[in-house]
């Protein structure tokens, strides 16, 4: 970390590690490609503006980074208050075993995307951190400086929000 | 920061706040589905993430003193190392008749002096310190699919490639669920290379580096439905996956028909993986189905991610083709980028490699593999 404070290439190891993890991040949050490339793009952009102010206090630098993305994403909806457009934006990969079954996994995959949207932004912070980021509850707690206990109460409500929307969309939970 | 494998902490935050049995479990469903559909990669265009290095670097270029400006004497330790390091590839460049002259090539042709100009190229420095395995892939016919070298989707060698350590260290629990799933029971024992469950004709192994391989002897004296062609072993394939739970890497998988196995025709269903754009070219799961349905052997790979990743020095191009002709045996022009899956150290890798094309003396083309990674 103090290393790429000094080194472009160590930095660029940084980008290397946890490029996949921040775009994947921002681009379930938007549901839009292109504005998910911006948004990447000024994440690390930030990131490396301010590298000289990072001081490690026990936690990852992907929660930092984490940070910078959710800051960045907020900012856009304030800036822009759009709603994303997921039918035409969201591409997920196929593990169907047909056409039709491929088109009724989107489909699924889709109402899983757009009831995510519908959470709170801290709810959908816990959702993504943990299915999309695959951390555990305590490291989203880090992350998010919110309590373990609170993190574990948002899930919970998050969930069942989520098992609701589904249900509504026919979707089986 | 590890990648979590399982779901029991979400488990026991339902069981900790649900209310019913009924609330748990329903909950646990929703749980289950956003892991499998949030759980797989949304990938970036390759272009896009390289443009994005390219832009960091250059920022950070400007952002940073230059190396000769810092305070080498009061600054940290690693500044002094670094100039060292800086020192010591410097004298390795300009050493006359250096080997390999990747580093700093003569352009061959003499100026108007008659003196011979250097063009010094930026030696990407290592960054990681992921041990870099070693492995032989063997030559290979061309599939018939692949029509020549694919471009090299917005990577570009000459700034470092990228070496990926893998998550997914497969157990006894992995085993035991992709058994059931295909209903061979949960007896697990261990075998020379990993662990096996066996019923009947059946058998499922999983090894450690995460082959999983099914074997069904009586597949192919076995009566099923009658397979329909090319587009029926397909979907029979992709059936097995499904009710495996084992990735279906490829939308498109290729077919070949290999001949008889007993009685009965066998198709070899191929997918192919590709991670940033490019196939890995030496764990496609393959699965040969019986014109009847049946499944006599499906050899794959467990989903893994992402754990670490490192970027090493690149073997040029023009080096890899050069490298490839003079093993012989066939004429060697254009080469692609392809993903291998080494396994070292008990950790899994994928590793560049170069494919490289070309044809042996009857006409038949071929590919020969030539590790990218500069060692």
């Amino acid at each position: 970390m103090e290393q790429a404070k000094q080194d472009p290439e160590a930095f660029g190891y940084l980008y290397d590690l946890h490029f996949d993890r921040i775009y994947a991040y921002i681009y379930r949050k938007t549901g839009d490609r292109q504005v998910a490339e911006d948004l990447t793009s000024d994440t690390f952009m930030k990131a490396l503006a301010h590298l000289k102010g990072y001081q490690f206090t026990g936690q990852p630098f992907v929660a930092w980074l984490y940070r910078i993305a959710s800051n960045v994403v907020t900012d856009y909806y304030r800036a822009h208050r759009v709603t994303a457009s997921l039918d035409e934006g969201l591409q997920v990969p196929s593990t169907s075993t047909g056409p039709e079954e491929a088109a009724l996994a989107l489909d699924d995959q889709q109402a899983v995307a757009r009831a995510i949207q519908t959470l709170s932004p801290d709810q959908q912070d816990v959702v993504l951190l943990r299915f999309s980021g695959g951390m555990r509850l305590r490291e989203i707690a880090l992350t998010i400086g919110k309590t373990e206990g609170a993190v574990k109460a948002l899930m919970f409500r998050a969930l069942g929000s989520l098992r609701a929307k589904l249900t509504e969309s026919g979707v089986r939970p | 920061m590890t990648k979590a494998r399982d779901l029991t902490d979400i488990k026991d935050m339902i069981q900790e706040y649900a209310a019913s049995p009924v609330e748990r479990k329903a909950l646990e469903h929703v749980a289950e589905g956003l892991e499998d559909s949030l759980g797989r990669d949304a990938p970036a265009r390759p272009v896009f993430k390289a443009q994005l290095r390219t832009r960091l670097m250059a920022e950070a270029r400007k952002q940073r003193t230059p190396w000769y400006g810092r305070p080498v004497v009061v600054g940290s330790s690693l500044s002094l190392v670094a100039a060292v390091a800086v020192l010591a590839i410097g004298l390795q460049i300009y050493r006359p008749g250096a080997p390999g002259g990747r580093s700093a090539q003569p352009s061959g042709r003499p100026d108007a002096s008659g003196v011979k100009s250097f063009q010094v190229r930026v030696v990407p420095k290592l960054t990681s310190r992921i041990p870099l395995p070693l492995v032989t892939v063997p030559d290979e016919a061309v599939p018939p699919e692949v029509t020549g070298p694919e471009p090299l989707a917005g990577v570009d060698p000459s700034l470092g490639l990228k070496l990926i350590q893998l998550t997914g260290h497969p157990d006894g629990q992995l085993l035991r669920d992709t058994a059931t799933r295909l209903g061979l029971g949960d007896q697990v024992h261990t075998t020379a290379v990993g662990l096996a469950v066996t019923q009947g004709s059946q058998t499922l192994a999983l090894s450690s580096d995460g082959h999983v391989v099914y074997t069904d002897s009586a597949a192919a004296s076995a009566a099923g439905t009658p397979t329909e062609g090319v587009e029926g072993a397909r979907i029979v394939a992709r059936r097995f996956l499904t009710r495996a739970a084992l990735p279906i890497a490829d939308r498109l998988p290729s077919v070949s028909e290999s001949g008889f196995e007993g009685i009965q025709h066998v198709y070899n269903v191929t997918f192919t993986q590709r991670v940033e754009g490019r196939p890995v070219v030496n764990a496609r799961a393959v699965i040969r189905v019986t014109d009847f349905s049946g499944i006599v052997r499906a050899d794959a790979y467990v989903q893994a991610g992402q754990e670490d990743a490192g970027t090493f020095e690149a073997v040029p191009l023009a080096d890899a083709v050069h490298q490839a002709q003079v093993q012989g045996g066939a004429a060697f022009s254009g080469a692609d980028l392809v993903w291998v899956r080494t396994v070292s150290g008990g950790a899994v890798y994928l590793q560049p490699y170069w494919r490289v094309f070309g044809a042996d003396v009857q006409g038949a083309r071929r590919v020969r593999y030539v590790a990218a990674l500069s060692r």
